[in-house]
């Protein structure tokens, strides 16, 4: 059956389906996006795009061609989101412009007259048209398109062959933009153009198509509530998704169906050539992946515990049904300490500091390991405690590489780290509390007992490796072979300092319980103006981490 | 200063006009928009001596805690403007912070033409 003109009852039904072709490959589209900022949502925003294209369409009650078109690309116009959404309103609206007006139908020359005249529209708005984009898809298909109207008068003969084209060009977008390249992936906005014309072509073949998925609607729309599933009766807990590259460049997608299929349930495997896009519900996503291993290469995993989601869903749903009981000023701060020692990670947590990243003097964490304890953190608002002056730098980078609100507080020492985090008060804004910690840190004296590493000179003074020194706030004040002798004159300097306050000892791993006992009640016995108090620090490095306030 | 990058070694200082010839390019390459939109004298005088001036429209303000780039465009008349302009914010932030290492704090974009033909 061949088909010569397309008229305005039939291009509302192109439209329709075309959209739905699309939104429901959006996913597929998606994952492709790393132009030009690759956030993933091409093929959303161009879905959304269409979607306003169609709902303007089908306001136009009469089946007059013009009068659809023009309807549906002003829809775009409104609805374009995205990069790749405004593109393609402008396709949509040369498209317009290229029918002219009184038309009732288009046959396929004037089909690819007005694709090009889309594409023309298309390349005026850009000042620098980037190649290997939907731009480029959509202008080789609108040549290709003019090229084949001239050989058949069949609308659908003419259509399979451009789109063949388009595909063709599709895969070699990685070769004109080398940011695609480096991902592996093509074009996201050519796919989506894709899905759009072979949307477009399944209409033509066959104009029933449509009536099909009414039902599925029906269905669809009397489907459980997502908050309903019963979590206790998840038969597969993990959903596993994953973007495979096989050497074999049409690989039998039914094979690997049947080879996946028995390992869970929602299964869809979608593919274009040598790329192949696995979605499943599974208990076993390691099987998945060994089973997909065999086809080629993995180029993107994604597993997640659809349990979790679904309690994190349950609890949003509810906390918004609760409404906003904090909000306002945002209060909820979390703060993130840098500490090396199980028992300094103790009294850090039992004070205050919701994550502890593990580091200190000479095991400096990376950006990374801070950067992703604030971003695992549930608050908005992050201070950071470094703990020590090398750490300070890196933590303020952390500013710079997250959204959420950081701030620093430069403490130098343990004893700084601890006195900052009494003085945070909940009730406070994070700016308001980052400026009362970093006011505290010049409350408290740091004492530091610990061994030198290899042999040196300070002021004169020859220093062999396995000497204790004792720091008092950065600067070596006390030398010895013992560290209690070194401790003791460390105190004393410490001491000079404050008539009286609170002394507190933490002590490292090297150093026995009974040993540390030992020493401080000897402390409170010398100095009776001050209260003594001694912890488990669990350190290493450092024989005793000394505070004095 | 926020273009001023230290590490334990040493800093590294970006220039203001680095980042606005970064910001113009990556603006350019957005949908929509047909043209940078100069608002400097001095951008004029290297208009007339026919030089090619990549950081044009682009102004970097840099202080001690902020570094924002304010962008003056030209869109194609037709397109949805809104949309262009948050494409150009995204872009232009993303590949700053792609270069550079830091984002910056704002992009404002001001339209100041619309191009018809």
């Amino acid at each position: 059956m061949s088909l010569e003109k397309i008229d305005g009852a039939l291009f509302k039904k192109i439209l329709i389906h075309s959209a739905r072709v699309l939104e429901q490959n959006k996913k597929v589209v998606n994952s492709l996006n790393v132009y030009p900022v690759p956030d993933g949502d091409t093929g959303t925003n161009m879905s959304l795009t269409m979607e306003q294209a169609v709902a303007e369409a089908m306001k136009i009650k009469s089946d007059d061609l013009k009068r659809i078109v023009d309807a549906a690309a002003w829809g775009a116009l409104m609805g374009a989101r995205g990069n790749s959404g405004v593109i393609l309103s402008q396709l949509f609206r040369g498209f317009a412009l290229g029918v002219p007006e009184g038309k009732d139908s288009l046959n396929p020359k004037e089909l690819a007259e007005a694709f090009k005249k889309g594409v023309e529209e298309a390349y005026k708005a850009v000042l620098k048209p980037v190649e290997g984009t939907i731009l480029t898809v959509a202008r080789e298909a609108a040549e290709r398109m003019i090229l084949e109207a001239k050989k058949s008068k069949d609308v659908v003969v003419t259509l399979e062959k451009t789109i063949e084209h388009a595909k063709k060009v599709l895969q070699k977008t990685p070769e004109m933009l080398p940011i695609l390249k480096e991902a592996g992936v093509v074009d996201a906005g050519g796919r989506g153009l894709i899905f759009l014309m072979e949307g477009f072509l399944q209409v033509l073949k066959n104009p029933s198509v449509l009536d099909e998925y009414k039902s599925e609607e029906v269905a669809a729309e009397t489907g459980p509530e997502p908050a309903n599933i019963n979590v206790e009766n998840l038969e597969y807990m993990y959903c596993t998704e994953l973007i495979l590259q096989t050497e074999n460049s049409s690989p039998d997608l039914e094979t690997l169906r049947s080879q996946i299929s028995s390992l869970g349930d929602s299964l869809l495997i979608t593919g274009m050539n040598n790329v192949i896009k696995i979605h499943v519900h599974t208990n076993h996503p390691g099987e998945v992946l060994e089973k997909a291993l065999k086809w080629g290469e993995l180029t993107k995993v994604k597993v997640d515990n659809m349990k979790l989601q679904h309690e994190e869903f349950v609890k949003n749903s509810a906390n918004q049904s609760l409404g906003h009981e904090d909000d306002g000023e945002v209060k909820d701060t979390e703060i993130v300490a840098v500490v090396s020692g199980d028992g300094l990670k103790e009294i850090f947590n039992s004070i205050g500091a919701g994550v502890v990243v593990e580091g200190g003097q000479s095991m400096n964490p990376s950006i990374e390991k801070i950067l992703s304890a604030v971003e695992d953190a549930k608050s908005t608002s992050i201070i950071i405690l470094p703990n020590n002056k090398n750490i300070i730098l890196t933590a303020e980078q952390v500013k710079n590489l997250t959204d959420k609100k950081v701030f620093v507080v430069p403490s130098k020492s343990i004893p700084q780290g601890i006195s900052a985090l009494l003085a945070y008060d909940p009730a406070l804004s994070a700016e308001e509390n980052a400026r009362r910690m970093g006011d505290s840190l010049e409350n408290v004296i740091t004492g530091e007992v610990t061994f030198a590493a290899r042999d040196s000179k300070w002021n004169g003074t020859d220093i062999k490796e396995g000497d204790v020194l004792g720091i008092m706030d950065g600067e070596m004040v006390a030398i010895g072979r013992d560290r209690k002798e070194v401790l003791e004159e460390l105190v004393e300097k410490m001491a000079s300092k404050k008539q009286s306050g609170m002394l507190t000892f933490y002590y490292g791993e090297e150093v026995t319980q009974e040993e540390a006992e030992d020493v401080a009640a000897k402390m409170a016995e010398k100095y009776p103006d001050f209260e003594v108090e001694v912890y488990r620090g669990g350190q290493s490095l450092y024989y005793y981490i000394v505070s004095l306030e | 200063m926020k273009n001023i990058v230290k590490n334990s070694l040493g800093s590294i200082h970006i220039s203001k006009e680095v980042i606005a010839v970064l910001a113009g390019n990556a603006a350019i390459e957005c949908y929509g928009l047909v043209g940078m939109v100069s608002r400097k004298v001095s951008d004029g005088i290297v208009d007339l001596l026919g030089r090619e001036n990549l950081g044009k429209g682009v102004e970097v303000k840099v202080t001690e805690d902020e570094l924002i780039i304010d962008l003056y465009i030209a869109v194609r008349y037709g397109t949805k403007i809104s949309e262009v302009a948050n494409n150009v914010i995204e872009k232009v932030h993303y590949s700053l912070q792609q270069y550079l290492g830091f984002a910056p704090d704002k992009v404002n974009v001001f339209v100041q033409s619309v191009r018809v033909k």
